[in-house]
């Protein structure tokens, strides 16, 4: 499950790899997905939304969130980039 | 004898040269007159082949409809003769009619004669006189024709070389369509410095057309203190006879009258109060010690002068006790750092006033004039110093309104030696006439560029916001009248705050809400929006101390009552004034009705300060002539209240029957106090096939945001999300709408910006399918 690994961090805008989790990798579609899905409850609605996809396969943090390092070795499938 | 000459007495005129009373008229032309007998008959002491042409004639002297006229020509019959110009009302039978002497009739008797080679300029080796003492019969010389009388030298300073006395008319030239015709002038040959020349005595009638008087000397011209005389006069030069120069007939009507005199301190023209009618007009007062009262007089008067100039004078006034000089229009310097220029006998009761005349036209669009229009000085409207409403006057049917305003008070400063001085400044003219709106605009008050006072147009232009047709129903009191309520100082000015999370209850004209950490207070007028729980207050006459800007805890009656609240954050509003808008029939008054009242108030002939309209025309806004302005027009019309010209005092209203003509209160730091409307928020969702998508997330909110949100829903089956909104402002906003959950078709999320206006905030989104979830 993907929320075990990644934790989104709103109040500093970033996504990081949750220390205790399960290390899988994922597609970056599915991480795509899955802040899409969290950015639409009710709760996250007033937060810009993080990402952007550009094709099924290249997707873009935008609004000034970033992503840590780790987090990003654990993404295949795809490319995902910080907004210029 | 009806000219007399004798060696003591010397000439004078006795009778008219020829009078009587009128026969038939009825063949008169309007520019005629028909004598009952040729100038031959009657006084004598004729000229040689005397004639009634190149003489006056007064018809019903001494009656209010007296005219006097030049008679040019004489038919063959010898009684009918044409004069100068149409009569005003014409000779009829009866009419009492006098013919004039001329000096042409006084130069056949010993004591006065042609100037040698001279054809008009007579010399006299006598004194010379009008009239007697005993005031009867009624006596009449004219100088016409631009004849000269050089005066003999009576070497006295209390009898008069040339002399009017009761019952004498004197008159020089006439009057042609209001232009003066001169008909000679008179020089006094005095040896010495002082003597007198030119006496009107008490009952003397004088007529003056382009008349002047030139002395050798210092000399005198004296129109005795008198309420029996009567002197005209248009365009007279008085040269070197300003000394103890008397003007003190009281009823004198003089214009354009140039005084000159010879730079002595004796040089002194003394005025008094003339009567209603009476008037000084266009006075030059040339190189004397200025004006004075009666000598050692301390009665209480009042004298006036308009147009008046000063040049190279010794001094301007001297000021005795209990005098009141108002000189309108004056072109001159006063020193005030001495009493140089206006000296001050006595402190007592006295003063010097500077006025600047003001002509104000008041017309409509079409440049016609506006009957009955009230026109205001308001003067010192810069938020410092006591504001006034010194001038208040209304148009004529020609829209003409005239008044005389106020620049400079001179008193004699404490201890003497220099004058105090109170000027008044800030001057602003304001217009009212119902059914036109209002009209402000500063006022300049000093002579104008090459001429006296000012004139200033004003066009007041249709009220498109008046609703009331019947003024007399508008200016109603009502049942209750409208109040207004001051504050006792700006930083104790009335607030409307707000409140939410409210407990207990409220009692309206009797709670104090008071700020428990600031101790603010002030007692609730009235609830505006909502109710105790969560709502708007009026708080009338507030203490000294804010409520706290970021909120506070609110109590009632300092603790007392049961009432708590939380008072919004930057809420507070201050407003100098608050109305108070009473009742008509028992039932509040709308804001309609407010601004038809306040424009009917204005337009009142006699402005109602009892119960304090004059503040309001003082506070009112400038460039609106009054506290309230029509916004838009519309059922009904909106309305806003706005500051004074110096934007310091700003105006809120209590006890309107709603807030749904409210636009807005203007405060006193110029922010507004803007009623709630509700307005609808509407957000349709749909996808590019045009295919309505129910459970889409809508969050709409302020930009920046805070809980709570406008709005945070999912669209229903039709794929709209509602909601209302409490409108005070445009407000900036942001709008998300998402929906990309599992298991069911999910969107790009979409983002927009937007205002929500008085008329609310609507948007259709479409949102695309979001193939890479």
């Amino acid at each position: 499950m993907i929320e075990k690994d990644f934790k989104i961090d709103f109040k500093n805008k970033k996504i990081s790899l949750r220390p205790k989790g399960n290390e899988e990798d994922y597609q970056v579609k599915e991480l795509y997905s899955y802040l899409q899905d969290i950015f639409d409850e009710p709760g996250n609605m007033k937060y810009d939304i993080p990402i952007e996809a550009k094709s099924k396969n290249e997707f873009v943090l935008v609004n000034g969130w970033t992503i840590d390092e780790k987090a990003l070795k654990h993404l295949k499938g795809g490319t995902l980039k910080s907004a210029a | 004898m009806s000219i007399t000459t004798s060696a003591g007495d010397g000439v004078r005129v006795t009778t008219a040269a020829k009078n009587g009373t009128l026969g038939s008229q009825a063949a008169a032309a309007s520019n005629e007159i028909i004598f009952d007998t040729a100038i031959t008959t009657n006084n004598g002491n004729l000229m040689v082949s005397p004639t009634f042409v190149g003489r006056l004639v007064i018809v019903r002297q001494g009656l209010s409809n007296e005219e006097t006229r030049y008679i040019t020509a004489v038919a063959g019959d010898n009684v009918t003769c044409t004069v100068h110009e149409d009569w005003v009302t014409q000779p009829a039978s009866g009419d009492a009619y006098h013919v004039s002497y001329i000096i042409q009739d006084a130069a056949t008797l010993t004591g006065l004669s042609l100037i040698t080679k001279r054809v008009a300029d007579y010399t006299s080796s006598r004194r010379f006189s009008v009239g007697n003492a005993a005031g009867t019969p009624f006596a009449f010389f004219a100088m016409l024709n631009g004849v000269s009388l050089e005066t003999v030298d009576g070497s006295s300073t209390t009898v008069g070389d040339f002399t009017v006395e009761a019952a004498g008319r004197f008159d020089n030239g006439y009057s042609f369509s209001g232009t003066p015709v001169s008909g000679g002038y008179i020089i006094g040959t005095p040896a010495l410095a002082g003597e007198l020349v030119f006496d009107a005595k008490t009952g003397a009638l004088l007529t003056l057309n382009d008349w002047f008087l030139t002395c050798v000397q210092s000399n005198e011209f004296e129109i005795d203190a008198s309420s029996t005389s009567k002197v005209r006069g248009e365009k007279i030069k008085l040269f070197s006879s300003a000394r103890e120069m008397h003007l003190l007939a009281d009823d004198l009507q003089i214009d354009n009258l140039t005084i000159e005199g010879k730079s002595t301190t004796s040089d002194i023209v003394r005025l008094r109060q003339l009567v209603s009618t009476g008037y000084l007009l266009n006075v030059n007062l040339i190189s004397t010690n200025g004006l004075d009262t009666r000598s050692a007089d301390t009665s209480t008067e009042t004298i006036a002068l308009k147009n008046a100039t000063f040049i190279s004078n010794l001094r301007l006034i001297n000021v005795n006790s209990n005098k009141t000089w108002n000189i309108i229009n004056p072109v001159w310097t006063v020193n005030t750092a001495s009493e140089s220029d206006i000296n001050f006998q006595t402190s007592t009761s006295n003063s010097v006033n500077e006025y600047f005349s003001l002509d104000a036209l008041v017309a409509d669009t079409a440049g016609t004039g506006v009957d009955a229009a009230r026109v205001k000085i308001v003067e010192n409207d810069n938020g410092a110093g006591s504001p006034a409403l010194p001038n208040q006057v209304n148009t004529d049917s020609n829209g003409d309104a005239l008044t005389n305003i106020l620049k400079r008070k001179f008193t004699e400063a404490g201890g003497g030696g220099s004058l105090t001085t109170v000027t008044h400044s800030g001057f602003s003219l304001k217009t009212y006439k119902y059914g036109r709106a209002p009209f402000a605009g500063a006022q300049t008050v000093a002579n104008q560029t090459g001429g006296f006072g000012q004139s200033s147009s004003v066009t007041l232009l249709p009220d498109t916001f008046q609703v009331e047709t019947n003024e007399a129903t508008a200016v109603s009191d009502g049942t209750q009248k409208v109040v207004f309520v001051e504050s006792a100082a700006l930083n104790q000015s009335h607030s409307i705050i707000k409140w939410t999370s409210g407990s207990g209850t409220l009692v309206e004209g009797t709670s104090t809400i008071d700020g428990v950490t600031s101790g603010a207070s002030g007692t609730l007028e009235e609830i505006i929006e909502g109710d105790e729980t969560s709502g708007t207050g009026i708080i009338k006459s507030r203490n000294s101390t804010s409520y706290t800007a970021g909120g506070e805890s609110l109590e009632e009656n300092g603790g007392a009552g049961d009432w708590t609240a939380t008072l919004t954050a930057s809420s507070e509003k201050r407003f100098y004034w608050l109305v108070q808008a009473g009742t008509i029939s028992g039932s509040p008054r709308t804001f309609q009705q407010l601004y038809d009242h306040f424009n009917a108030k204005f337009a009142e002939a006699t402005l109602d300060t009892t119960d304090n309209w004059d503040d309001v025309i003082i506070d009112g806004r400038s460039e609106f002539a009054g506290p309230i302005q029509g916004v838009s027009l519309g059922s009904p019309s909106k309305f806003k209240t706005v500051r004074n010209v110096a934007l310091t005092h700003g105006w809120c209203i209590s006890g309107l029957s709603s807030l749904a003509s409210t636009t807005a209160y203007t405060a006193n730091d110029g922010t507004e106090f803007n009623p709630e409307t509700t307005v609808s928020i509407s957000i349709h969702v749909k996808d590019i096939s045009n295919a309505d998508i129910s459970g889409a997330r809508v969050w709409i909110d302020e930009d920046p945001s805070s809980t709570p949100y406008i709005m945070n829903t999912t669209t229903d089956v039709n794929g709209d999300a509602n909601t209302t909104y409490k409108y005070t402002a445009d407000q900036p906003i942001v709008v998300h709408v998402r929906k990309s959950s599992p298991l069911a078709t999910r969107y790009v999320p979409f983002s927009t910006t937007g205002t929500i206006g008085s008329s609310g905030f609507s948007l259709d989104v479409t949102l695309a399918v979001d193939s890479n979830a």
